[in-house]
């Protein structure tokens, strides 16, 4: 007979937010959560973050909306997406039956609208925490206009936080000078938690149209490319803020995710490496398990934030 | 109605016209799940450049062998790659997807097909589907190219008791002009379909779109846009519904091309 070998510990706490592992799904990248659920098994997913939610349907930006680029893919949408009402209703309940946590990524073109996002979705069961977005760069209102603004972040997400007892995610842009201080507005307004990054603003232009190659002109720059740049973004936060970091930007592989929780981040969202291979955030999570057991590390903990800085 | 991912083995991939390629893959899985008009996303390489699947109809399905085939034109960075690919290579590949061709409704008879460039690479798959009807539709294929040299086995209509007429940019090979032009000529002098399906460049899609307004036809266009997903999730694909409606009508939001589509009824639902 021979001894079972000790299971590696992959759960992780983030404040008030307990997850199975630190993998997540990002929001716009797994659409309501079902879509790829023939393809992988979503239980085993750190969480699910929704497409962003407003109060209304939203139509999103006339196309072209998508461009792809050297490592990186360059998309407008503009946040279409079916309403809050709707998914309470008709998606929510579905995705409920995966036994895996939901964070509901919410979005406004007023504060109020944000709050009134809060009061509706902290009565619904079955929610794991929200992440409130306020850097999307491809909306006219609302979004990054509130996340490139400390005292604009304070208002939106104190609004949030008096509206709602669920864990908050305040997600924020890159798109600014300092985003430690983003942070710390986010911190002192109530957030439990900091993701990070947002896609990074971006534009393509078509030399012999001599046209913008998409409908709302400039958008947002995720995948592969971006990756260094969110992972710097993710170390400044960690050292101006206190509280739980969720690292996002370009992870494909279990090394790129081991380099977030390297630096310090509690946990990590996957974005566009869905699109490419459906199975990428499972594979990740198989990956860091057999990293921290080949490494002789039975919690993924002891690697976090495990980043040697003097030589 | 699921989605498989698959290791397809090439089977054979030769050029088949100036710039255009034909592939045949071993996928047991999407094979037997598909039918006409859908597509696929394929992986061109196990790396992150190219970073996007490149999505591609198949243009017939072998469901008894598990094969099928796709026809692709040579016009980036993904294509080249998968011209310079040989039998026995592997390719991942994402699929079936989206909504494919509908049989035409019970009173349809004429039937045109028009396809524009590598928009031909669907109507094998369909004519395969309206031949194993029972109904003896009369099917008039209009198949515009740039030049003659691109045009992809006109043979295989001509055999299947299709009429066939080639339009060339160039006028190298049949009329002279765009298909759009040929099918109006067509329109005006002769008959008119009770029905017809269309595939091609979203310019020719447009032309199509105001010709069967103008007609009060009904039929099916297969749209071509640029994805990230393929399955719905980053709508990057998406289409204005108003590009679909009828004349005066405007309406507001937009389509997902690979999941509401690729193929698209036009004028009254069927």
């Amino acid at each position: 007979m021979t001894a079972k070998k000790a299971e590696v510990n992959l759960k992780v706490t983030l404040g008030p937010l307990s997850l199975p592992n630190p993998v997540m799904v990002a929001s716009g990248t797994f659409g309501y959560g079902l879509e790829y659920s023939s393809l992988i098994n979503i239980s085993k997913l750190g969480g699910i973050v929704v497409k962003g939610l407003s109060i209304e349907p939203r139509p999103g930006n006339p196309p072209p909306r998508l461009v792809e680029t050297h490592g990186g893919l360059i998309n407008a949408i503009g946040l279409e997406n079916v309403g809050v009402d709707n998914f309470v209703n008709q998606k929510l309940p579905l995705l409920l039956k995966h036994e895996v946590p939901v964070i509901v990524n919410i979005f406004g073109n007023t504060v109020e609208e944000y709050s009134e996002l809060a009061k509706i979705l902290d009565g619904v069961t079955g929610i794991s925490a929200l992440e409130i977005n306020i850097s999307c760069p491809n909306v006219k209102s609302g979004g990054i206009v509130f996340g490139t603004d400390p005292k604009q972040i304070q208002k939106v997400v104190s609004s949030v936080r008096e509206n709602t007892g669920l864990p908050l995610i305040t997600k924020l842009t890159p798109n600014v000078t300092d985003i430690g201080e983003m942070a710390k507005a986010a911190v002192e307004a109530g957030t439990d938690i900091i993701s990070a990054i947002n896609t990074v603003s971006a534009m393509a232009v078509d030399i012999n149209s001599r046209k913008p190659k998409l409908g709302n002109i400039v958008g947002g720059l995720s995948g592969p490319a971006i990756k260094p740049i969110a992972l710097k973004k993710v170390w400044n936060i960690l050292n101006s803020v206190e509280v739980p970091v969720i690292g996002i930007g370009g992870i494909s592989n279990h090394e790129d995710a081991l380099e977030f929780l390297l630096v310090g981040a509690r946990a990590v969202q996957i974005g566009t490496a869905n699109f490419i291979h459906p199975k990428t955030s499972v594979e990740i999570i198989e990956g860091i398990r057999s990293f921290l057991e080949s490494n002789g590390l039975k919690d993924v903990n002891e690697f976090i934030g495990s980043l040697k800085l003097d030589s | 109605m699921p989605i498989f991912q698959e290791k397809a083995r090439i089977l054979k991939n030769q050029r088949v016209a100036q710039g255009v390629w034909e592939m045949r893959l071993q996928a047991p899985q999407i094979a037997s799940a598909a039918y006409p008009g859908q597509f696929a996303m394929f992986r061109v390489r196990d790396e992150l450049s190219p970073l996007l699947r490149r999505p591609f109809s198949f243009s017939r399905l072998n469901t008894a062998d598990g094969t099928f085939d796709i026809l692709y034109k040579v016009v980036g960075q993904g294509t080249r790659i998968m011209s310079a690919l040989s039998a026995g290579d592997y390719l991942d590949i994402l699929g079936p997807l989206g909504r494919g061709f509908r049989l035409p409704p019970k009173h349809a008879r004429e039937i045109w097909f028009l396809a524009g460039g590598i928009g031909i690479a669907p109507f094998f798959g369909l004519l395969d589907m309206l031949r194993q009807h029972e109904i003896g539709f009369n099917i008039t294929l209009f198949y515009g190219a740039a030049t003659g040299e691109e045009l992809v086995r006109c043979e295989f209509f001509e055999q299947n008791n299709c009429t066939v007429n080639i339009c060339t940019d160039d006028g190298t090979c049949g009329f002279h002009g765009f298909i759009t032009d040929s099918v109006e000529r067509t329109c005006t002098l002769t008959s008119v379909p009770d029905y017809f399906y269309s595939c091609g460049p979203h310019p020719m899609q447009q032309r199509v779109m105001e010709w069967a307004k103008c007609n009060n036809l009904q039929g099916q266009m297969s749209m071509e846009t640029m994805m990230a997903c393929g399955v719905g999730v980053c709508l990057g694909c998406s289409i204005s519904k108003n590009f679909f409606a009828g004349e005066q009508k405007i309406e507001t939001g937009y389509l997902r091309v690979c999941r509401e589509g690729p193929v698209f009824t036009i004028g009254d639902r069927t």
